[in-house]
């Protein structure tokens, strides 16, 4: 049965900021470097209804999908979870006064970690409401209307350590996608300036504006750029849009797969792995860049951070970059979304 | 992988010297793990036969996400928007057809060309995030050919009644229902009274008017013929384009004059 700190939960992400390690600071604004806060970095946010008494719920893992989720105490000692759409995973026993992970079948990473808190009997079944946090670690802070008409970048700093007693190997990480992958295979980009993508395909789940992988081939970007609204077939990308997140310009060709990213890139501190405790570089403001990092806007574990192996307690610094445009147009929910693989136990 | 400790590296020297059964175990490893991965697969072959075991689960992968969300603003965007749909409801996955920062707010309306259309206006508030409020009750506003707007339709009064009071005066009770829900609501009711005939609203004259409200009553009178049927009807009447609505009718029959005072025999008249 799932113990906490194995599996998906093996590897834990919290803020920076602190004066020690694992010290207080709990604003994610202000995850700039420095020492690793006790505040764990938090993707969704916890609504709890018909609670089971005795069993508390710390945290919910990212890969969880949004709604009302089950936890059923199906035993006197036995808890099993599902998350919105999903079916219940094993149940997993718990003793008071541990904790433990459930998982919804067949997806390690949709899991909730609880706390069992008395020897009662355990009995009930809570719903479990899943949002995606607003204006955490890994999205940032608003952005304000002088920010979005002058444009605007920022970083923060986390440091993700490796909680499982055994070590994790093969960690990687990379920028999540927002929407089906579609082909420009009706209407590309010239070779810079405004234009619009056209592709045969829907965009009817991409975000409403937002940003655009150009790849030409599966391991090569061509362009990032950020369009400021779609219909279902059409990108409207302004001048200011081009060459995004350190790309550059240039003519796109039909064959050319386009996905829906966040506005982010991602590093790993110049450090990089190292035994827990010490502190990873610390930037004056949140728009002021770390130094000596190599950004990476890949989408495939493949083309993302090849972080590696991480034994027990160590950890490692990931940097977080947020570029807005000139002109970014509003938006009510912009999202922000990275994955991760890992073997662990 | 440049980042990575020299302990690290010779650990996986340490690799090298597997017997071939636990090659066997490793090559499972060596499907996912980098060279450098080997090295954390040595510790793992010193372990017992069980921990070998566990080893074959390590190779588990697993795959998480860590996602938030933030907002844009924009205070260009803040204020109200409005939606038109022409006889029918407006499509509010369509860009709004009005804006203003401020209520009232203006909006371009094509006309009919033949005949009379009713838009189906509907007005949302939107913040500087672009999110809108989900109003969809529509206000109804009627245009004709040349796209001029049509003061809407009046709605009858209703629950008429009259009682006849001292010194042959009527007092005629009314209700006007469409007093809030009339777009362009009446000014007066108008009170017409016909004796032994019914009256005609818009061509009679009314005897007397009374601003609308949503209850009202008018006194008329003094109207002195006995065994009198009255007939009533009561309208509501607007000024700005000489609406009459439908009229609300009644009738009152009065009762015979009283016999005249004749004398008595005795010195007493009664």
């Amino acid at each position: 049965m799932p113990d906490e700190k194995t599996r998906a939960d093996s590897l834990r992400e919290y803020f920076t900021g602190a004066g020690s390690d694992g010290g207080a600071q709990t604003d994610p604004d202000a995850s700039l470097g420095n020492y690793r806060s006790s505040t764990e970095a938090v993707s969704m946010a916890i609504s709890v209804a018909d609670a089971i008494a005795n069993v508390t719920i710390a945290f919910a893992g990212g890969e969880n999908t949004e709604g009302a989720g089950t936890l059923d105490a199906d035993t006197v000692n036995t808890l099993r979870w599902k998350c919105y759409g999903g079916s219940y995973g094993a149940s997993v026993t718990i003793a008071n006064g541990e904790t433990k992970i459930v998982e919804t079948s067949g997806q390690p990473g949709q899991y909730v970690r609880v706390t069992r808190t008395s020897a009662t009997d355990l009995t009930g079944t809570a719903t479990i409401t899943l949002t995606k946090s607003i204006n955490n670690v890994f999205a940032f802070d608003d952005v304000s209307s002088a920010e979005a008409a002058a444009g605007d970048t920022e970083y923060r700093g986390t440091i993700v350590k490796c909680e499982n007693t055994s070590g994790i190997t093969t960690f990687k990480r990379w920028v999540g996608t927002l929407g089906t992958q579609r082909v420009s295979d009706t209407t590309q980009l010239a070779a810079s300036g405004a234009g619009t993508i056209v592709t045969t395909g829907s965009f009817a789940d991409w975000p409403a504006s937002g940003w655009c992988h150009i790849k030409s081939d599966a391991s090569t970007t061509r362009e990032i750029i950020y369009y400021t609204s779609r219909t279902a077939t059409v990108l409207t990308v302004p001048a200011d849009g081009r060459a995004r997140l350190g790309t550059s310009a240039g003519a796109g060709a039909a064959g050319d797969t386009i996905d829906a990213v966040p506005g982010i890139a991602i590093a790993i501190d110049d450090d990089g792995v190292t035994s827990g405790g010490a502190a990873i570089q610390t930037i004056a403001n949140e728009g002021a860049a770390p130094t000596g990092v190599s950004w990476d806007t890949g989408i495939t574990a493949a083309t993302g951070l090849s972080i590696g192996d991480m034994n027990s307690a160590e950890q490692v610094g990931i940097w977080y970059k947020r570029e807005i445009p000139v002109g970014a147009v509003s938006t009510a929910d912009a999202s922000v979304k990275v994955e991760d693989s890992f073997d662990a136990v | 992988m440049a980042t990575y400790t020299s302990e690290r590296q010779g650990q996986s020297q340490v690799f090298n010297t597997f017997t071939p059964e636990r090659r066997g175990v490793s090559c499972v490893y060596a499907s996912v793990f980098t060279s450098e991965h080997r090295g954390v697969a040595k510790i793992f072959n010193s372990f017992t036969s069980e921990r070998q075991g566990v080893s074959c689960v390590y190779a588990s992968a697993f795959v998480s996400e860590r996602q938030g969300r933030f907002r844009v603003e924009n205070d260009a965007v803040e204020g109200y928007v409005i939606y038109v749909g022409y006889d029918q409801m407006p499509d509010f996955t369509a860009a709004p057809d009005g804006f203003n920062a401020t209520r009232p707010v203006a909006f371009a309306i094509t006309p009919p060309g033949a005949g009379t259309s009713d838009l189906h206006v509907v007005i949302r508030a939107r913040n500087k995030f672009g999110l809108e409020s989900q109003n969809s009750v529509p206000t109804i506003i009627t245009i004709d050919t040349n796209g001029n707007e049509m003061l809407g339709p009046l709605s009858a009064p209703s629950l008429l009644s009259v009682v006849s009071i001292e010194d042959e005066y009527f007092k005629v009770f009314i209700k006007y229902p469409g007093y809030d829900t009339d777009l362009d609501r009446g000014d007066v009711f108008n009170v017409y009274v016909g004796e032994g005939v019914a009256p005609v609203p818009g061509v009679d004259t009314p005897v007397a008017t009374g601003t609308t409200s949503l209850d009202a009553n008018v006194t008329i009178g003094p109207y002195l013929t006995g065994g009198m049927t009255y007939y009533f009807a009561v309208t509501v009447f607007r000024n700005e384009d000489s609406a009459e609505s439908v009229a609300a009718e009644t009738t009152l029959v009065l009762g015979a004059d009283p016999s005249t005072p004749v004398s008595v025999p005795g010195g007493f008249n009664v």
